[in-house]
C-alpha cells in the first residue's frame, strides 16, 4: 500500500485540529483544545479503486511557519495550508509561509484551504477570497463539514498521480 | 497560551480547595469557637464586656493564664475531635485523601521497581563477566545458560521492530510479536517524540538513541535515510542492548534491498518477514534463544 505524510499547517486557532477531527470521525467540537506537539492518525483513502494511506500530523500552529521545528514538515507529500475567513490576521502570512514551505519542500503538494466559511457572509467571503496573493483551493467549514471530505479526497487524487508520475 | 502554567495553577487550587475542605471538614465548628474567641481576645472593648462580671482583681492573672493556656486546652479539644471526626467521616476523608496517597503510593512502585530492575541488571552482570569458565563449567555440566540467567531475573521479551523512513516518519517495514494497534500511526508518534527530543536539544548531531517508558524500552538504531526501532518489555541490560545493536547493524547490511521498501510492496514484505524471523522470537522458543541474543548476533 502507498503510504503518504500530510501535514495541517497555518496559525494557531484557524481550525486545523477540526478539520483533522472532522475528516477522521465525521465530528465537531465546539471545545478549543490546544494542540501539544502533534498527533498523528492514519486514513485509508480509494482513489480509482487503489488505496493510499494517509498519516495526517496535526502540528500545534505557531503564528508564522519558520517558528515549527522543520523536522515536522521534513518528508511530508502533502501540506494543507490553513486560514481562518473571520480573522484577517490568519491571511497575513500567507504568501512568506508559502514560500517557506515549497523551499522546503519543493515536490509537496499544496492545498490552499480558508476555514470557517459558515461564520463570514457570502459578500464578505468573496472579497477575502479575491485579496489572497494565491488562488484558494478549498473554502471549507469544520463545523458544518462543509468541503472537508473533498479536500482530504483530492489530496490523495494528487499525491498518487504525484506517486506514480513524479 | 500558557497551557503548561495554567495546569499546575489549577492543580494547586485544586489541591488547596482539597485542603480547605478537609479542614471544614474537621474542625468547621472549632474554627467559628476559635473566630470567636480571637475576637474577643484581640478586642479591649469586647474583652472589656466580657470580663466585667469577674473580679476585677482577678482579671490580670486569670488573663494571664487564659492566654498561657489557651493552646494547650484548644489542642486537646481538637485532637479529640479530630478522632472522633475521622471516626464518623472515614470515607469522605479516604476520598480526598486518595489522590494523593495514589501519588504517593505509585512514586514508592516506581522507586521499588527501579530498585529492583538494578538488581537484576547487576545480576545479569555478574553471570556475563563470569566468562568463558563459565560458559563451559556449564557446559560439562551439562547447563544451559538461559536457565540460569532466567532463573536469577527477569526475562526481556522483544516485542516489536520497526524500520521508519526518517523524515517522513512512514514506515518501511516492520515485525511483531502480537498483533498491536497501528504500527503506521506508533512509527508516526516515534518520528514526532524524536524529532521533538533532537529538537529541543538544538544539536542535529546529538539524537535520540532510546525511549524508556514504564517496562518499556525503546532502542532507536539511526542510519542515514531511516533508523530502526525496536520495542522491548522488561529489563535491558547494557550487553543485551549492545548485542541488538550490533544484530541491527548486521541485518541492514545483509538487506541492500531494504531502500526499496518504501517504493515497492513486496520488498516491504520480504524485508517483514526477514525481521520476524530474525528478532521476534517465538514463545516457545524464547529461552533457548535469548543467551544467543545476549552473546551473539542471532542470524545465519
Ligand atoms: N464556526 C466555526 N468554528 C470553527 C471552525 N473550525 C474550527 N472552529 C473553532 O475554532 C477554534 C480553533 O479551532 P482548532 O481546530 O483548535 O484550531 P487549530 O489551532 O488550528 O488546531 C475552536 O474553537 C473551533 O471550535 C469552523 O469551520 N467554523
Ligand atoms: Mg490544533
Amino acid at each position: 500500500m502507498i503510504s503518504k505524510k500530510v501535514i495541517l499547517t497555518g496559525s494557531f486557532g484557524v481550525g486545523k485540529t477540526s478539520l483533522f477531527q472532522r475528516f477522521l470521525t465525521g465530528q465537531f467540537n465546539e471545545k478549543y483544545l490546544t494542540t501539544v506537539g502533534a498527533k498523528i492518525a492514519k486514513k485509508e483513502i480509494y482513489v480509482d479503486g487503489h488505496k493510499v494511506a494517509l498519516l495526517v500530523w496535526d502540528i500545534a500552529g505557531e503564528i508564522t511557519q519558520d517558528k515549527v521545528p522543520a523536522s515536522y514538515f521534513l518528508g511530508a507529500s502533502g501540506i494543507v495550508y490553513v486560514m481562518d475567513m473571520s480573522r484577517p490576521t490568519t491571511f497575513a502570512h500567507l504568501e512568506d509561509d508559502i514560500q517557506f514551505l515549497k523551499n522546503l519542500l519543493p515536490y509537496g503538494v499544496f492545498k490552499i484551504v480558508a476555514n470557517k466559511r459558515d461564520l463570514v457572509s457570502d459578500e464578505r467571503a468573496k472579497e477575502l477570497l479575491e485579496s489572497l496573493p494565491y488562488s484558494c483551493d478549498f473554502v471549507t467549514s469544520a463545523k458544518t463539514g462543509d468541503n472537508v471530505e473533498t479536500l482530504f479526497q483530492e489530496m490523495a487524487t494528487s499525491l498518487l498521480e504525484n506517486h506514480h508520475h513524479g | 497560551m500558557s497551557t503548561k502554567n495554567d495546569t499546575s495553577l489549577e492543580n494547586t487550587t485544586e489541591d488547596q480547595m482539597r485542603l480547605q475542605h478537609l479542614r471544614s471538614i474537621l474542625f468547621s465548628k472549632e474554627l467559628d469557637e476559635l473566630s470567636e474567641l480571637k475576637a474577643i481576645l484581640d478586642s479591649p472593648a469586647l474583652l472589656d464586656e466580657k470580663m466585667k462580671p469577674m473580679l476585677e482583681t482577678r482579671i490580670e492573672t486569670h488573663l494571664e493564664g487564659l492566654k498561657k493556656q489557651f493552646p494547650k486546652e484548644f489542642s486537646v479539644i481538637v485532637n479529640r475531635m479530630i478522632e472522633q471526626k475521622i471516626q464518623s467521616s472515614q470515607t469522605e476523608i479516604m476520598n480526598m485523601l486518595s489522590p494523593i496517597i495514589g501519588q504517593m503510593v505509585a512514586n514508592y512502585v516506581r522507586h521499588q521497581f527501579q530498585i529492583l530492575k538494578d538488581s537484576i541488571a547487576d545480576q545479569l552482570q555478574l553471570v556475563a563477566s563470569q566468562g568463558i569458565w563459565w560458559h563451559l563449567r556449564n557446559r560439562i555440566l551439562g547447563l544451559n545458560d538461559a536457565d540460569l540467567v532466567l532463573s536469577a531475573s527477569h526475562k526481556s521479551v522483544l516485542e516489536e521492530i520497526f524500520i521508519i523512513e526518517r523524515d517522513s516518519g512512514l514506515l518501511m517495514a516492520s515485525a511483531a510479536l502480537y498483533p498491536t494497534m497501528d504500527r503506521d500511526v506508533v512509527a508516526g508518534m516515534l518520528t514526532a517524540i524524536k524529532a521533538f527530543v533532537e529538537d529541543a536539544f538544538g544539536r542535529k548531531m546529538e539524537e535520540l538513541e532510546m525511549v524508556q517508558y514504564g517496562t518499556y524500552c525503546i532502542i532507536i538504531q539511526n542510519f542515514h535515510s531511516y533508523y530502526v526501532a525496536i520495542a522491548l518489555k522488561g529489563t535491558v541490560s547494557t550487553q543485551e542492548k549492545e548485542a541488538l545493536r550490533e544484530a541491527i547493524r548486521t541485518f541492514v547490511m545483509d538487506t541492500p534491498n531494504l531502500q526499496n521498501a518504501m517504493q515497492d510492496n513486496t520488498v516491504e514484505q520480504e524485508v517483514s518477514l526477514k525481521l520476524k524471523s530474525n528478532f521476534i522470537i517465538p514463545q516457545e522458543k524464547r529461552t533457548a534463544q535469548w543467551v544467543e541474543l545476549k552473546s551473539k548476533p542471532f542470524f545465519n
